[in-house]
């Protein structure tokens, strides 16, 4: 059977990832590209005597290198060399949708152009001859309908006869008129300059000419000498031809994109979009719209979550006094059904390798260590799962694109862009899906100031431990809740703090300015999302859940070995020894119990265990007695309150963290900087009450 | 043409048809927008202009621009 190797390329919002799977369905890969954040989608499927291969290269406009995924699209096409790449347009936004496909189509001559989304234009009564496209574009052109699968087997046999050299194809060359002259002054210093001849020349110096961060790093490496040169030849076209040559190139390429569309469409009656009209007129409305978008993300939130936890209407059950409603109501949410399975099969399990005699260690680190791990990551799943789902539906919507919009003002003033509110806010339920989301921001740099950020926003295990801290407060119930607002409040301050500081050092300050397509709304496609709820699951499982599962065996091992080997009794465990030893960098924020040292300490499996640890070390049944036990003052409970708040984020936050970057530096930068940012502000509440006579 | 026609995009009226004259910049988020057909000569009809970003029309395809960079696109009124 013969491989054809297929690279799909396409901007955002023409149904790529639609088409890839309608292509590969099951037989589809999750992974990363090598070195980077972004994910890497892989598939295959036969064909005749055929076995194409396909790889999913990231959305982008342009492949100007100016983002790590336009570089990865770039990369792979100059490094690769595919037998056939397959650029998407879309029939219904051809113009902007076309720019991708003349840069691939200057860059590579194995090309295939597929125009989706065919069926929704000619109801709007735009006709798209591709035989006429073809012509002007030089390679052969399908006219498909990736989600009614319609064209799609047109499509592969236009890929493989490409493959095959049975069409014929061409490389496309732009007349630039002025900025050629200048351009091949560019080619005469480049020339022979090892690694920059992987491309071919003229793209080369065109793309130098214009601007391009990555070809000038390489220029910078190899041939410093040819950069300067770059720099003055650009500086000579601003002054010669009045504009800068981005400008100029971006014009040649519309002009040229203006010429094929304007003989190669009709259309017929007015193009009317009531929906698109009618939506954003309150979406983007300058009152209605922020709150319309609130609404929006607090529900998909609320929904989520409660789903999942239970957070937040068991809270608000338990407030309005419904306390056993808010039990039962929790017992029957997706991680309160899964701890209940867990429950019963640890119990299970525990009888049964007693029962074979197994001796008590092996069963302790099976059944608590190994099944507990499991647990912890199986738990994560259904949310990752939920929240994917929920971002995929308003990603498909269109309604994400207007999120962004109309939070964009109030985001900037941080130095982040309005659609990194979404993330931010899942916060509030769990910082795990909260830093997966940031997946969705536009550059490298945001993605990274707002997963640093997001580990500081309260998550709901965090205000369980609150919640029971406070009311061991001894205090009015006024000022219970004075004590958790202003925690809260204090966290978004130093949110809104580190974001801005974070922007200052990785971008000098400089304010991101949004420049964004608004799709068409439309109907979302259940399969698509699906797809990609249930790969980020995937992807989840199989990159944090191992470090999620290793370090859980960890913690294991330090609770249950003590000098005389296995031991049930945790106060003779290493654990032990470790919270003495920290008892003095707790004694720092005025508190030195070792019961709190470690109960801090188990409070990076998960947050809330620092409760049940608390409850196990001092013998009692209610956490609340718990710390009313330890005899601590209002002022060592707040300095406690705030620590827990804000100290290194859980296990699975730092796994998950870690996964997305996978650089070790940034993974300590963010234990390191949470932990220190939790002491000093836990010193300075403690001081400052103690002061008070609290 | 009178040359008071010539505003920054940051100050069309909404629902109005302008022209792109001039872009004062080409670096960064101004190669995002030249990518996305907002040039010197295309037409492009203003959807909104309130507070928050600019939301332009082309070909059927609408754009939210921020402020800053509206402000910097220097249009010809059209209709």
């Amino acid at each position: 059977m013969k491989e054809i190797r297929v690279a799909l390329a396409g901007p955002p919002n023409v149904g790529k990832s639609t088409l890839f799977n309608m292509l590969v369905g099951a037989n589809r890969f999750v992974g990363n590209w090598p070195g980077k954040t972004v994910d890497k989608y892989e598939g295959f499927f036969e064909h005749m005597e055929y076995s194409i291969r396909v790889v999913d290269l990231p959305g982008t406009y342009s492949l100007n290198a100016q983002t790590e995924e336009e570089a990865i699209a770039r990369d792979y096409i100059i490094t690769e060399k595919p037998d056939v790449v397959v650029v998407l347009v879309d029939a219904v936004s051809l113009e902007t949708t076309l720019y991708l496909a003349v840069q691939v189509l200057e860059l590579y001559d194995r090309v295939v152009i597929a125009v989706n989304k065919i069926d929704a234009a000619l109801k709007r009564g735009i006709h798209i001859s591709t035989e006429k496209l073809s012509r002007k574009l030089g390679v052969p052109v399908v006219g498909i309908s990736a989600l009614r699968r319609e064209g799609l087997h047109d499509l592969v046999d236009t890929i493989i006869r490409v493959a095959e050299g049975l069409e014929t194809v061409r490389r496309l060359k732009l007349d630039y008129k002025g900025l050629d002259y200048y351009a091949r002054e560019i080619e005469h210093a480049i020339k022979g300059c090892p690694k920059i001849s992987e491309y071919p020349l003229e793209w080369s110096s065109m793309r130098l000419l214009e601007g391009d961060a990555e070809l000038e790093r390489t220029l910078q490496h190899y041939c410093a000498d040819a950069l300067g040169l770059v720099e003055a030849t650009r500086r000579r076209v601003e002054e010669g031809l009045g504009s800068p040559p981005s400008l100029l190139a971006a014009s040649v390429r519309y002009s040229f994109i203006d010429g094929v569309v304007a003989e190669s469409v009709t259309t017929t009656g007015v193009v009317k979009r009531e929906v698109t009209e009618r939506l954003d007129k309150i979406l983007l409305h300058p009152v209605a719209g922020p709150l319309t978008n609130l609404g929006i993300i607090l529900s998909v939130l609320i929904v989520t979550l409660t789903v999942n936890t239970g957070f937040p209407i068991k809270q608000l059950l338990e407030l309005t006094g419904n306390s056993e409603l808010a039990q039962v109501f929790e017992k029957y949410t997706i991680s309160g059904l899964f701890s209940s399975l867990f429950d019963s099969l640890s119990n299970v399990l525990a009888e049964y390798l007693s029962g074979i005699r197994l001796p008590a260690f092996l069963v302790s680190l099976i059944v608590d260590g190994v099944i507990g791990g499991v647990g912890a990551v199986l738990t994560f799943l259904p949310l990752v799962f939920i929240v994917s789902a929920a971002f995929g539906f308003l990603e498909d919507t269109g309604v994400m694109a207007r999120i962004a919009t109309a939070n964009h003002s109030i985001m900037r003033r941080v130095g982040l862009s309005g659609k990194s509110l979404m993330p931010l806010l899942l916060g509030f339920g769990c910082n795990v899906p909260a830093i997966m989301g940031t997946k969705i921001l536009e550059t490298d740099r945001e993605k990274l100031i707002a997963s640093l950020i997001a580990p500081l926003i309260p998550c709901q295990a965090r205000l369980v431990v609150l919640l029971i801290l406070i009311s061991a407060l001894p205090a009015t119930p006024m000022a219970k809740v004075v004590a958790l607002v202003s925690t809260y409040a204090y966290s978004l301050l130093l949110v809104a703090v580190v974001a801005r500081v974070a922007s200052t050092f990785l971008s000098h300050g400089e304010k991101p300015e949004l420049v964004l397509e608004l799709p068409p709304y439309h109907r979302p496609s259940l399969r698509v999302i699906w797809w990609f709820a249930w790969d980020s699951t995937l992807h989840f499982l199989k990159k944090a859940g191992g470090i999620i599962l290793g370090l859980s065996v960890v913690v294991w091992l330090l609770l249950h070995l003590g000098p005389d080997g296995f031991t049930e009794d945790i106060s003779s465990s290493i654990a032990k020894a470790i919270g003495e030893a920290l008892t003095p960098l707790t004694a720092v924020m005025g508190i030195p119990h070792w019961q709190v040292a470690l109960a801090l300490l188990t409070g990076f499996v998960a947050k809330e265990t620092v409760a049940s640890t608390l409850t196990v070390i001092t013998g009692t049944v209610d956490p609340v007695e718990a710390v009313q036990k330890l005899a601590l003052t209002p002022a060592q409970i707040a300095s406690l309150i705030i620590f827990i708040t804000l100290y290194t984020p859980c296990l699975a936050t730092v796994a998950t963290f870690h996964t997305q970057f996978r650089r070790y530096k940034l993974t300590i930068l963010l234990i390191a900087y949470e932990f220190a940012i939790a002491t000093v502000s836990a010193v300075i509440v403690y001081q400052a009450l103690n002061l008070m006579g609290f | 043409m009178t040359a008071s026609n010539i505003i920054p995009l940051s100050l069309a009226r909404p629902g109005s048809l302008v022209r792109i004259i001039h872009v004062q910049g080409g670096r960064g988020a101004f190669k995002r927008l030249f990518e996305l057909g907002i040039i010197p000569g295309e037409t492009v009809r203003v959807v909104f202009n309130d507070a928050g970003p600019v939301v332009v029309e082309r070909g059927g395809t609408r754009f939210a621009i921020g402020r800053g960079l509206a402000a910097k696109i220097l249009v010809e009124v059209v209709g």
